[in-house]
């Protein structure tokens, strides 16, 4: 039971990413993947971010 | 009834597949991963959903025009592919007579070399690339999460064999830990939040799904594969915390019988197991050692009268003491070994120069990712994915015969096609007119990537607002190194160089 009904998700996942690479597959400019879409960069939500740490220092030789 | 959804569910995609050659392409590759056939029961069970979809996706691919698709290229990847096919297609000609598996393997690597031959030409764009790799995580995850659940209500008593088309349950625990990676990139980089957790709940319960198969080989896989991502990771610290919770996870859910077998790893010389598996390398090396060219055929160690004449032979290995074994024939339990007694010593080389040719071309993206900057950092990262599942392969493959399982080819060609999506940016980039300044990649892995996280230049570029900028280097980046990254681009500030708006991939 269990089975059929994972097996039943993975079927109607894979027509959920054939429909959306279709839609948005046929340019090169489109990125939109829907569900499947793709970050230009991994989360590092949790990181501290790097430009905003770096003027304490200032450049070097400024 | 799980028959007829299937079928209800195949009527709909293989019009989806004549209508685009893309999306038969990922169906192809996702029916070879899956292999729907040992889910079903019914009338469907004996249905060809690969030849059926790859029959489909060659249809399409003469009959509707793919905007996006490219001309065959041959690159340094698939000229290695071709001449692993064709010299396999000579092993088999020559083979030993009586060899059952003989021509089946050799078609199965020459249509796996198809598939991945048409990578280039259909794969072109990141958007793509990513569907590839959804479409992999998405197959082979299906094995992971339904053992690993079953192991889970189970309380741990669940042997898993994966799928029986992979082979036994070390060849699925193979299979299982490669896709890890996949879903470790997918967390890192899908956009929705449903996606990212899917990924990471997939990670852990596929985890889970290797630890049933108690296979000592898929142990150590995951292990060269903990230590190779925290090793190569950016983020050592989340990287070690996943490792850290896996291995928590592992020792809550094992029960002692895996405990005991995993113990055994330790003791390889009393093992009669393993060393039967020096036995049979003995008699592949034989094998090869009397035909260095052609080798004894696919599969050739396993057919009896093969084993009869080698069985005693020292082979390559002549200085281990091993038991002789009473079987008719045994698997060469190496990949390194099943090639160079199925395919010689030439084989053996072709195979061995296209893993090292995937780890080469892994580095050629870092450094085509370097010299393009933040931007393009998935890239690399995706060929640290790619190398990652490559590591796991030649980890646990080094004590199974998985030498033709096409998932590695797979990731060979894949990392292949990133490294052309890549240089095809820097070739528009670095094109006369575009603009771009002279950013060069520097050497040192360490400084670079150092560089990419801390952009240090804040200086207003006079090249802002579409005026084309005078090339020049990063006042504060060593050699100019400083990458591009899209937060000083946002702030209207970068160093040396304009915005290339045609650089999406």
């Amino acid at each position: 039971m269990i089975e059929g009904l994972i097996l039943l998700t993975e079927l109607v996942v894979m027509l959920l990413l054939l429909r959306n690479v279709l839609r948005a597959g046929q340019t090169p400019e489109e990125e939109d993947l829907g569900l499947f879409g793709f970050r230009r960069r991994p989360d590092t939500s949790s990181a501290p971010n790097p430009v905003e740490r770096s003027p304490k220092k200032g450049p070097p030789g400024a | 009834m799980r028959d007829f959804v299937v079928l209800a569910m195949t009527l709909v995609y293989v019009p989806l597949a004549f209508a685009r050659p893309l999306a038969g392409y990922l169906l192809w590759g996702w029916a070879g991963l899956i292999g729907l056939n040992l889910y079903l029961f019914g009338f469907m069970v004996s249905a060809p959903f690969v030849q059926i979809f790859a029959l489909a996706t060659l249809l399409s691919l003469l009959v509707n025009r793919d905007p996006l698709a490219q001309r065959l290229q041959i690159t340094r990847t698939s000229a290695l592919m071709i001449l692993f096919a064709v010299h396999g297609f000579f092993s088999a000609l020559t083979a030993y007579p009586g060899i059952v598996r003989n021509w089946e393997l050799c078609g199965a690597v020459a249509k796996t070399v198809l598939f991945c031959l048409l990578m280039p030409t259909l794969v072109v764009n990141r958007l793509r690339i990513h569907a590839m790799v959804v479409m992999i995580a998405l197959a082979t995850t299906f094995h992971g999460v339904l053992d690993g659940l079953k192991f889970l209500v189970s309380g741990g008593a669940f042997h898993a064999i994966v799928n029986p088309k992979f082979g036994d349950n070390n060849h699925g625990a193979l299979v299982l830990t490669m896709v890890l990676p996949f879903l470790f990139y997918l967390y890192h980089y899908s956009a929705r939040a449903l996606v990212r957790w899917g990924s990471l709940g997939g990670l852990l319960v596929t985890v889970l799904a290797v630890v049933s198969t108690h296979s000592r080989g898929g142990f150590v896989g995951m292990g060269a594969l903990a230590a190779w991502t925290v090793l190569q990771s950016r983020r050592k610290v989340t990287g070690l915390a996943l490792v850290a919770l896996a291995g928590v996870l592992v020792l809550y859910t094992a029960p002692e019988s895996w405990t005991v077998r995993m113990g055994t790893i330790e003791n390889a010389e009393d093992d009669a197991s393993f060393m039967g598996r020096v036995a049979a390398w003995k008699a592949s090396s034989a094998i090869a050692l009397e035909h260095p060219f052609f080798g004894g055929g696919f599969r050739a160690v396993q057919t009896p009268a093969v084993w009869e004449k080698y069985k005693y032979a020292p082979g390559l290995l002549g200085f281990v003491d091993t038991p002789v074994l009473n079987k008719r024939g045994v698997a060469a339990h190496s990949i390194w070994f099943e090639v160079l007694g199925d395919q010689g010593f030439v084989g053996l080389t072709i195979f061995v120069a296209l893993i090292v040719n995937a780890f080469l071309t892994r580095r050629t993206i870092w450094r085509l990712v370097r010299a393009r900057g933040e931007e393009q950092r998935w890239a690399g990262d995706l060929a640290d994915t790619l190398a990652a599942a490559l590591v796991a392969y030649v980890v646990s493959g080094s004590l199974l015969s998985a030498a033709y399982f096409e998932l590695p080819y797979v990731c060979m060609m894949l990392l292949e096609v990133v490294k052309r999506q890549q240089t095809s940016l820097q070739v528009r980039t670095l094109a006369p007119g575009s603009g771009v300044g002279n950013h060069q990649p520097v050497r040192s892995d360490s400084s670079e990537r150092a560089s990419a996280r801390n952009p240090r230049c804040d200086q207003t570029c006079p090249g802002e607002g579409g005026a084309p900028a005078e090339p020049r280097r990063c006042a504060f980046g060593s050699a100019g190194a400083s990458p591009l990254p899209s937060e000083l681009f946002a702030r209207g500030a970068h160093c040396g160089g304009t915005r290339n708006s045609a650089e999406r991939p």
